[in-house]
């Protein structure tokens, strides 16, 4: 099953040339999750004066949008809204202060376009060594490994991991 | 000490964000007033629930086995026992949610405050908040379209019987005051199709709020972005 499975370009593997795509890939978003959590975040013109947005992220963080954003593919035209479909979900009614306060909900917009923007780099960078970038978008949330880094498998794989 | 926040037109992205360039405000209502029967006949019900006269949503909702409890019921922890419109108007305790939330004073002292259906049309009401919200969100793919409701409520099953849903999608059947919403909000979008829309559904009123141009929203990002990075 190892070899199904190939790692981040940070990690030292072999970079050999896969003709059928893995059924899993293992991306290290960590970064990602460290430059959009409010606490962590340098980008602090993100924060400013968004209160509900950094109390709603205490509950709901950037590892929850990735696995949101992760778990429909391109082709299903209902990916775009997963996110807030998932949030929405669990947080309609608790958390009414971040949907009454608009200058939240769109920054969270914002977030959530720059970290898709990002997780979609990361898989394409773990893909390109192996000459698989075009399969950058068939790969959706499976479990986290660890802290910061993702299971991710194929849409397409008959492997049960 | 040069400071290139002074000179800068926003102080914060959230002024950038926040900003209103112009409002449009519209009556639903008008547009869903004797509708013809070959429409009308393809909505669904409104949800069951005690509604107030000229309110849209219900104040009480008994959808998916919605239930409540009189105070004695709440108190003795027995089961709900306010469970439809028949009940609710009868009780002459205060009513609880589940969660043991004062929510209402004796209905049956006065009954006329409530009503078992919506004044309005609701099915089509929300059609039609669907159907502009739609046209907002093919304006452009970057610009940010936000809306006070949860995005469940977009979903046009909700409110148009299953057979008739591809029909409704295809444009078969489209709502008859469609193409007059429509006009007028074009006309209040005017040239500024790369601009973010927010779309306020109060009651039976849309407001739409005209905000930044995307590109500007962005521009200003990445200048903030700039700024911190270089320590500003």
């Amino acid at each position: 099953m190892l070899s199904n499975i190939i790692g981040d370009s940070s990690m030292s593997w072999n970079h050999k040339v896969i003709e059928k795509p893995p059924a899993a890939i293992i991306v290290d978003f960590s970064e990602i999750i460290y430059r959009y959590t409010p606490q962590t975040s340098f980008k602090s013109y993100l924060f400013n004066r968004v209160v509900p947005l950094v109390n709603l992220m205490r509950v709901f963080g950037v590892k929850d949008i990735i696995e949101s954003v992760l778990i429909l593919d391109y082709d299903n035209p209902e990916c775009r809204f997963a996110v807030w479909e998932v949030l929405e979900h669990k947080y309609w009614n608790t958390n009414m202060d971040f949907w009454d306060h608009t200058e939240s909900v769109e920054t969270l917009s914002i977030i959530v376009d720059l970290v898709v923007e990002e997780v979609d780099t990361h898989i394409r960078d773990t893909l390109t060594p192996h000459n698989l970038s075009s399969e950058y978008a068939s790969y959706l949330f499976h479990q986290w490994v660890g802290a910061g880094a993702a299971l991710l498998t194929h849409r397409y794989a008959e492997t049960t991991l | 000490m040069f400071n290139p926040h002074q000179t800068l037109e926003y102080k914060s992205l959230s002024d950038v964000i926040s900003e209103v360039r112009d409002v449009f405000i519209l009556d639903i209502t008008q547009y869903c007033y004797y509708l013809p029967t070959h429409f009308t006949d393809i909505l669904n019900p409104e949800p069951l629930g005690v509604y107030a006269p000229n309110r849209l949503k219900p104040v009480f909702s008994f959808e998916n086995g919605q239930a409540y409890y009189t105070a004695n019921a709440y108190k003795a922890r027995q089961a709900p026992d306010i469970w439809n419109f028949e009940t609710f108007i009868k009780s002459s305790s205060p009513i609880y949610s589940p969660q043991g939330k004062f929510l209402c004073q004796a209905p049956s002292l006065a009954p006329y405050f409530f009503q078992q259906k919506c004044s309005y049309n609701y099915a089509a009401m929300h059609v039609a908040f669907i159907l502009i919200y739609e046209m907002f969100s093919h304006l452009h793919s970057q610009t940010y379209i936000g809306i006070n409701l949860p995005m469940s409520a977009l979903r046009l099953e909700r409110y148009v019987k299953p057979e008739y849903l591809q029909a409704v999608l295809d444009e078969r059947i489209s709502h008859p005051g469609h193409a007059t919403i429509a006009a007028e909000a074009y006309n209040f979008i005017g040239r500024d199709r790369y601009s973010n829309y927010r779309l306020k559904f109060e009651n039976t009123t849309l407001i739409i709020e005209k905000g930044n141009d995307y590109r500007v929203v962005e521009y200003y990002r990445r200048l903030f972005d700039e700024l911190e990075s270089q320590g500003y």
